[in-house]
């Protein structure tokens, strides 16, 4: 069975009011990277993850998590 | 099994591998064209593999959704500076070739060469970033 990781990554970008373009730059990937990310169309490295969890002040628990593909 | 350091290490071969035969028939045909003064008919074989393989490329990176300009990352205004001005490389580095192949006859020919160049890697350029923009709409917003 395929795994998805599900991600919080654009309600907790909306709650920081940064925009899709901040976000990419700060973490150094394009806009179009987030938005698959959060589309959750894209699964990203652990180093990614991380970077996030970081630039957006949350654990990576509370960022992603795995889900079953139903 | 599907064991993501192997499907990684793989693509990276077989990226490299490409590159390598890209570049040598790329070269193959710099090397017949302006060395043994062969003509587009004469090494149309090699030059089809390398065109589709080009093309390919090209457009499965629109495809794809990854921007134009990669790695340098640009506002909305400075793409469109892009996409205007940067097809002015290609069609002075054509005037150039033909320069300094001295196939150029006079200035109105140049002139043809150059807007001619141009307005082709426009097009591509526009065809990309129209491609990009529905798959964005598609993928993303």
């Amino acid at each position: 069975m395929k795994k998805i990781i599900k991600n919080n990554v654009k309600k907790f970008r909306l709650e920081r009011q940064i925009t899709q373009e901040d976000l990419a730059l700060k973490v150094g990937v394009t806009r179009q990277t987030i938005g698959l990310i959060e589309k959750e169309k894209y699964n990203p490295t652990i180093s990614l993850c991380l970077s996030l969890a970081k630039i957006l002040k949350v654990t990576l628990n509370d960022l992603f998590w795995e889900d079953d593909e139903k | 099994m599907k064991d993501e350091r192997v499907i990684s290490e793989i693509n990276k071969a077989k990226s490299f591998a490409y590159r390598i035969i890209w570049f040598g028939l790329f070269g193959i045909l710099l090397y017949r064209w302006f060395a043994l003064d062969q003509t587009l008919l004469e090494t149309l074989d090699i030059f089809l593999v390398w065109f589709t393989a080009s093309m390919f490329e090209f457009f499965i990176m629109a495809v794809k959704g990854l921007p134009l300009t990669y790695p340098v990352n640009l506002n909305k205004n400075e793409r469109v500076i892009f996409l205007f001005g940067f097809p002015i490389i290609p069609g002075i580095i054509a005037i150039l070739i033909l320069l300094i192949t001295k196939n150029i006859e006079s200035f109105k020919s140049g002139l043809f060469v150059f807007l001619r160049t141009y307005l082709i890697v426009f097009a591509m350029y526009l065809i990309y970033i129209i491609i990009l923009y529905f798959w964005e709409k598609k993928n993303i917003d």
